[in-house]
């Protein structure tokens, strides 16, 4: 029995974990760094220790220190939250070797998921699909038409020496094949000095669907559904929905299917989630796993009615779930919109400073999280993501409904935040669609400056 | 009664529709009473065990020098349990002067003084845990 948490972390998710801790009557142990004297999260431990100077390295990513502050108050458990050392298994390894329960999986599952060629080997393996491709350079033109062939168009070549878009040809169809092959070979040569080229498919605009995971250490493990995350700003999700309306029921069993059976490859024991790339013709492939709780986890607490930092307790505890899949039912539809500090106009730039007021929106089916209050000073020393509003209805409509009554009730004063932005978003046909991909975000952005709407 | 049995008793009770539970063993006795507000009230003689390690975190006003903890750790006055103190009261110290040791993941870490005068109080009790910047010595 976990009877002491440190929660290594801060901000909002720091909150929400010590809430679900006096939930379970679990002592709750804050650990803050000096610019952080005046977070909530320290207020509403029952204890609190400073770890360190402002800059994150001296303080959220000192390992010593979080791990001194909990033997010293005689925690026997540490969460990670995310970000920071969540999915550091050299963290977790020496939470571990100072006898504290790291709640999270075995480090040895966070080394091989955390590495992306590791991963995807681990998924080949496994049998679940991955973006098709070949590491192997092609050889010789016909080499590189059979392999098209043989993926499916579209496909992109790609230099095996570097990046940024240097030696890269996307082919779609078969006429196309020699010549972006020539000419990918002759960029790579002169950009990387070295023409060798591989192939993978060209995922045009996918959707970014990834499924939540709950394991436990008896080798059960259940999925919470889907969640489109497709909204993003320069791989920065914004807003957040589960589940995808758009994906058929079959895609989706197709999807949970593969989510896990990755999990159970690994031996997943805790809380995680498996990120996809899904087309649009609704194949999945996989892209990553993240091994920690996530931002968005909780849109996939409102459509199951579960709390899922409860269940990751549960679990690091050593207890079997207490229900399976058939148990776990979809109710409604869940949207989360991330609200920054951030100067939306000069180009979504952080904006810390003092909030003078704060007033939050209420109401049928409205959850916030966040750490921040009226008077409180927004360090610039961490990330500008300072509220969470998830809305929860019946339907994706009405979901999107309450979401934009809940914007326009939303008031922070004193900094600059995103919310007229999102109310925008939300009167967006194609985000009110349903049928937006990764690329779409970034086409609304130029869409709202071209119209020069005053934000 | 042991702490857990407690605990699991204060548990049975919340889950049962009684409002007043009296236990009385040899040498303990506990009541339990739900008030209008459906929580039980707890009256025992069992003192409250409740871990504060960070003792008599004292205020520090703003003329206070202080000499304070670059690390987490725990805060030693002696080198080890046998020798003598490293400072105290009284005595006059210099830059770079050992006034303390914290012990952070099994190192013994020596803490110089960053500023000079004379000791004039010991802040922080030793054995106990101290955190970033918590004041160790009081300095004038």
């Amino acid at each position: 029995m976990i009877k002491k948490i440190l929660i290594a972390n801060r901000g909002e998710i720091a909150v929400r974990i010590i809430r679900t801790c006096k939930l379970l009557n679990i002592n709750t142990v804050a650990v803050y760094s000096t610019a952080d004297k005046e977070a909530y999260h320290t207020q509403l431990a029952d204890e609190s220790i400073c770890i360190g100077d402002a800059p994150s390295k001296n303080s959220y990513l000192n390992m010593d220190s979080i791990i001194e502050a909990a033997k010293g108050t005689g925690a026997d458990a540490i969460h990670p939250g995310f970000g920071f050392l969540s999915e550091n298994s050299t963290f977790a390894r020496k939470v571990i070797d100072a006898g504290i329960i790291f709640i999270g999986p075995e480090p040895e599952v966070i080394d091989r998921m955390g590495d992306k060629s590791n991963a995807r080997a681990s998924m080949i393996a496994a049998g679940v699909s991955v973006v098709p491709g070949s590491k192997e350079c092609i050889a010789t033109k016909d080499d590189c038409i059979e392999m098209a062939n043989k993926i499916g168009y579209p496909v992109i070549i790609k230099a095996s020496s570097g990046g940024g878009g240097r030696g890269m040809r996307i082919v779609y169809e078969e006429s196309d094949c020699v010549t972006a092959y020539e000419q990918a070979r002759s960029e790579a040569l002169i950009s990387f000095g070295d023409d060798s080229v591989y192939m993978e498919k060209y995922l045009v605009n996918p959707k970014h669907i990834e499924v939540q995971l709950l394991g436990d250490k008896h080798g059960n493990v259940v999925h919470l559904f889907e969640r489109d995350c497709s909204m993003q700003r320069r791989n920065q999700k914004t807003v957040e929905e589960a589940p995808c309306d758009v994906l058929t029921q079959e895609a989706k069993e197709r999807l949970y299917a593969d989510a896990i059976k990755a999990a159970k490859y690994v031996n997943y024991d805790s809380v995680g989630t498996i990120e996809f790339l899904v087309d649009h013709q609704q194949n999945h492939y996989f892209m990553e796993m993240n091994t920690r709780i996530q931002v968005e986890h909780t849109i996939s607490e409102m459509i199951t009615g579960l709390d899922l930092i409860k269940q990751q307790i549960r679990v690091a505890e050593g207890k079997p779930l207490e229900f399976t899949q058939d148990e776990i039912t979809l109710q409604g539809h869940a949207i989360e919109c991330r609200i920054n500090a951030e100067n939306v106009k000069a180009n979504f730039a952080p904006n810390p400073g003092t909030i003078k007021t704060f007033h939050v929106p209420g109401g049928q089916g409205i959850r916030i999280d966040s750490a921040v209050y009226a008077g409180y000073t927004i360090p610039p020393f961490y990330d500008s993501m300072i509220l969470k509003l998830i809305v929860h209805a019946p339907t994706r409509l009405e979901a999107i409904k309450r979401m934009r009554v809940a914007l326009e009730e939303l008031l922070i004063e004193g900094v600059e935040t995103n919310i007229e932005f999102q109310y925008l978003l939300f009167h967006d046909p194609i985000f009110v669609s349903g049928r937006y991909d990764t690329s779409s975000l970034t086409k609304f952005i130029e869409e709202v400056k071209k119209n020069e709407l005053s934000l | 009664m042991k702490k857990e049995d407690l605990k699991e008793l204060i548990r049975e009770f919340e889950g049962t529709s009684l409002t007043k539970l009296s236990i009385e063993e040899k040498d303990f006795k506990v009541c339990l009473e739900k008030n209008m507000g459906n929580a039980p009230v707890v009256y025992a003689n069992e003192p409250q065990v409740h871990a504060t390690p960070i003792e008599n975190k004292p205020e520090v006003k703003k003329q206070m020098k202080t000499i304070n903890a670059p690390l987490v750790g725990t805060f030693y006055l002696t080198r080890s349990p046998e020798s003598k103190a490293l400072v105290t009261v009284g005595q006059k110290i210099n830059i770079g002067d050992t006034v303390g040791i914290i012990e952070a993941m099994k190192v013994m870490n020596e803490i110089q003084a960053d500023k000079e005068g004379i000791v004039k109080a010991i802040l922080a009790p030793s054995g106990k845990l101290v955190e970033f910047d918590q004041p160790l010595l009081e300095i004038e």
